[in-house]
């Protein structure tokens, strides 16, 4: 578990280019001002390259924080 | 009913006697109370508009219980569709359908196939293309499992038709505005002062500087052709304060009058013309529609293509623009206009660097500090705005590129003719707004404000005796057409 | 909610109290006038009221129609005894109520109304059209103009002394920046005709506009057909005529506009509903020429103006007489 959350961690340092983002299971993206709608593409599309996975559009829009992203990423790792 | 208007001015105080002093033992009886004035408030206009309102309030009511009750992901769907297609249909029907047939028949003629022009003469229901948004919203939300559909009949009916916002906005989401009609209000004082406050502004925005500037845009871009480069400049220069103070105006007089009913509605304005680039006007502009776009149309899109990279996030955008350019109207040139702020964002899309705001993760941003460096950035996007207004205001697209094309190729002087008066009170605007950024509006004085009171009651009195002073012919809100 | 209702009340009485003072600096001129004995809307109104029945044609009208038509010319040259009733800023509906007003003192056998778009669009000085109504002696009359004729509008106007007189404190606001223009004493009222001797200059030539069409003016066409009708109903129903007319323009000013809506539009609804109708600017031009010099300002003839409009009148009565 604190695996994941320290590999997404340096996925958003590195998509968002912040190096002062510590997240946690409730973080939201209210939180982080570079967390808008255009760069949540971008880390989505970063989160399935790293992890090697595919999402379907559905499970994404269902998100709601970085706890349901991590456990969707769980979900399909552990298949 | 218009909010500056003797009716509402009647209307008000009547409803909030009754909802705090007579009508107030239960939510119940709240809620009703309050859906039958909106019934009246929106009768007013046109008792057959209402038939449609009921009509989309029954179907969503009925559509949000049965996709929450249905676990079957198909008949989830089909749930869906029926609300969204119901209320698209309906919106289309009655904003599109002659704009529909007239571009139909237009790209026919132009190869040359001949077709009779057909138009039904509908009246467009006002308010239409805010409730539809309204609702569709409940619908999505449920069958995206973020919200509970309601079973109370009344709290729902009353949250689609609420009168502050019913007619242009803001559009609240379910999730923020339903919960509050599920609880019964409670009479709170800084709330309704503070709303009476931006009510006083939103007035004060609307009368005095968008009434007064509409008959010199209006004559500018009705005789456009006539006009000096440097005038036709001026001229975009005052619609551009003329469609902020109309349509930020009504947005504050309807966050106050729910305030006032102790009903918090989230921003709409968040003083747009102070942004340092389009991706951040766009965050602060019509902040309700764009983030309804953003979270059912952009999002949904952008996911679906992202594996086209950046040019997958720029087809979403940009098709969501064009959307947002229809919604404001039937016509191309609104298309255009939306177009044009999607192009706008190419650079913000493109560039190498993430183009954000000042990094930090902390909640309480720092985006509201600014520094002189910012101005030639505050100013470029303002005027990039502007040339988008041009195609927004245009009465048609060759008008708008005869414009363009006059403020192009003649060396602009001074304006023949200048709106002092509505300069001035532009600046006055302006200029508080600027003082008050950090605010949630012009008006606003926090519990422990320097301010004190006999100024800001001179100020009140003040802005009242402007208003009636100088009030000048009773104009509609330019997004009335919506 | 006792701290809020509290707080407003007092707001409310401040501001209250702001227009009672308002009130009061604008209303007092007028006070003060009617007590001297100049104040023209009274004086009028109190011929109108104390001469019963002695008046053959009374003219209705804006201040366009109390600068043409001299009741002096008239009365001499047709031997009757004709009263301009002509106000500032009266407009369609006023001058219907007016007359409502009128016909209970007198009984002309004329009624002369002076036709031109600002006198139908949604612009009102209220001040001025409430200082003529308020000396109708009928309160049915006046609450009738207020509600009916202006509605709501009318009835804010009415009550709140900011709205009534905001143009006088958008005027006198203005002169703190600019130089007041010295306030023309109006002294020479005979039987409420105005005899100007100002002549126009031509700096104020050049600055001329061209006259009314639909595109410059927010002519409301129903209202005026509404409010015409009523006129033409009451005035029949006294056995009396309607004359219309459109008090001449300077000549400099008819140049400039390529169209003529306004006289257009009088001519065919005034064809339309058989009533007469002269356009001074062009009646009997042959014999009535008019130069600017006519003129005392844009759009208000100066006494030698209105020799010729009082006389292009008579001549229109004798014509509809034979």
């Amino acid at each position: 578990m604190n695996n994941y959350i320290t590999e997404f961690e340096t996925l958003f340092k590195d998509v968002l280019e912040n190096e002062d983002i510590v997240l946690t299971n409730e973080t939201t993206a209210t939180e982080i001002d570079e967390w808008d709608s255009i760069n949540h593409i971008y880390l989505v599309v970063e989160i399935e390259k790293h992890f090697k996975i595919k999402f379907s559009s559905s499970e994404i829009l269902q998100w709601q924080n970085v706890g349901e992203m991590i456990d969707s990423v769980k979900a399909k790792k552990e298949d | 009913m218009l909010f500056n208007s003797f009716e509402f001015f009647i209307f008000l105080p009547i409803v909030f006697v009754l909802y705090w002093f007579v009508l107030n033992k239960n939510l119940s009886i709240q809620n009703i109370l309050l859906l039958v004035a909106s019934y009246v408030f929106y009768g007013w206009w046109d008792v057959r508009f209402l038939s449609l309102i009921m009509l989309s309030t029954i179907l969503d009511y009925y559509v949000g219980l049965k996709i929450h009750n249905t676990e079957e992901p198909k008949k989830r769907k089909h749930w869906l569709w029926l609300s969204m297609g119901f209320n698209l249909g309906l919106l289309c029907f009655f904003k599109y359908f002659n704009f529909f047939i007239d571009s139909w028949i237009t790209a026919f003629n132009s190869v040359g196939i001949e077709m009779d022009p057909f138009a039904l003469s509908i009246i467009l229901p006002v308010g239409i293309s805010f409730y539809t948004f309204q609702t569709m919203s409940y619908s999505l939300d449920i069958s995206k499992r973020r919200l509970e559909p309601t079973k109370d009949f009344v709290a729902f009916a009353t949250f689609v038709a609420f009168f502050p916002q019913l007619v242009a906005g803001p559009i609240e989401r379910a999730s923020n505005l339903l919960p509050q009609f599920l609880k019964r209000r409670k009479f709170d004082y800084y709330l309704a002062a503070d709303g009476l406050r931006q009510m006083l502004w939103g007035l004060f925005k609307k009368i005095i500087i968008a009434d007064n500037c509409a008959p010199y845009v209006n004559d500018i871009f009705a005789n456009y052709g006539s006009q000096s480069s440097g005038t036709l400049i001026l001229g975009v220069i005052v619609f551009a304060f003329q469609i902020y103070a109309d349509f930020s105006g009504y947005t504050d007089i309807a966050i106050g009058t729910a305030r006032l009913f102790g009903f918090d509605f989230k921003r709409n304005f968040n003083f747009p013309y102070f942004s340092r680039n389009i991706s951040e006007f766009w965050k602060k502009w019509h902040i309700s529609l764009s983030s309804w776009l953003n979270d059912y149309l952009f999002t949904p899109l952008a996911i679906e293509f992202r594996n086209y990279k950046k040019h997958g996030i720029f087809t979403a955008l940009f098709l969501t623009f064009l959307i947002s350019g229809l919604w404001h109207g039937a016509g191309w040139t609104f298309i255009i206009w939306g177009g044009l702020h999607g192009l706008y964002y190419i650079p913000v899309i493109y560039s190498k660097k993430r183009f954000t705001s000042i990094s930090t993760n902390k909640k309480t941003s720092k985006k509201e500090e600014y520094s002189l460096s910012d101005l030639p950035k505050i100013i470029l996007t303002f005027l990039m705005v502007c040339l988008t207004y041009i195609f927004f205001r245009a009465a048609s697209v060759a008008d708008a590129f005869g414009y363009i094309k006059i403020i192009f190729t003649e060396i602009p002087l001074w304006p023949s003719s200048v709106p002092y008066k509505s300069l001035f009170f532009i600046a006055v605007v302006m200029v508080t707004e600027w003082f008050q950024r950090g605010k949630e509006h012009g008006l606003q004085f926090n519990e422990d404000s320097k301010v004190p009171v006999y100024l800001r009651w001179t100020i009140y009195i003040l802005l009242l005796l402007t208003i009636l002073v100088f009030s000048g012919q009773q104009q509609e809100f330019i997004y009335f057409q919506f | 909610m006792k701290k809020f209702l509290k707080k407003l009340g007092l707001l409310f009485l401040i501001f209250i109290a702001v227009n009672v003072v308002i009130n009061y600096v604008y209303e007092s001129s007028a006070n003060k006038a009617i007590e001297n004995k100049t104040h023209k809307n009274y004086l009028k109104w109190t011929d109108i009221h104390k001469n019963k029945n002695s008046y053959d044609l009374v003219v209705m009208g804006a201040s366009r129609a109390y600068y043409a038509f001299s009741p002096t010319i008239i009365d001499s040259s047709l031997n009757i005894n004709s009263y301009n009733m002509g106000t500032s800023a009266q407009d369609i509906v006023e001058s219907y109520y007016s007359l409502k007003e009128i016909f209970e003192y007198q009984n002309p056998k004329y009624v002369v109304l002076d036709l031109f778009f600002p006198l139908s669009d949604n612009v009102h000085d209220y001040s001025q059209i409430f200082s003529n109504a308020s000396f109708f002696n009928s309160n049915k009359t006046k609450l009738e103009l207020i509600t009916e004729g202006y509605g709501g509008s009318g009835v804010a106007n009415y009550l709140m002394p900011a709205l009534k007189f905001n143009n006088y404190i958008k005027q006198d606001l203005l002169g703190l920046f600019k130089e007041k223009e010295a306030i023309k004493s109006e002294t020479n009222w005979i039987k409420g005709h105005l005899h100007d001797t100002v002549t126009v200059t031509d700096k104020q030539i050049l600055k001329f506009e061209p006259t009314h069409n639909f595109e410059n003016t927010a002519f409301d066409k129903k209202r005026f057909e509404k409010y015409f009708n009523k006129i033409k109903r009451l005035v029949e129903a006294n056995n009396a005529k309607i004359i219309c007319v459109r008090v001449p323009y300077p000549p400099s000013r008819l140049l400039l506009s390529d169209t003529d809506d306004e006289n257009e539009y009088y001519s065919n609804f005034m064809s339309k509903v058989n009533i007469p109708y002269f356009d001074l600017n062009s009646y009997k031009s042959d014999k009535y020429k008019y130069k600017d010099q006519d003129f005392a300002d844009y759009h208000h003839p100066n006494y030698k103006g209105a020799e010729k409009a009082s006389m292009q009148l008579v001549e229109a009565i004798n014509k509809l007489n034979k």
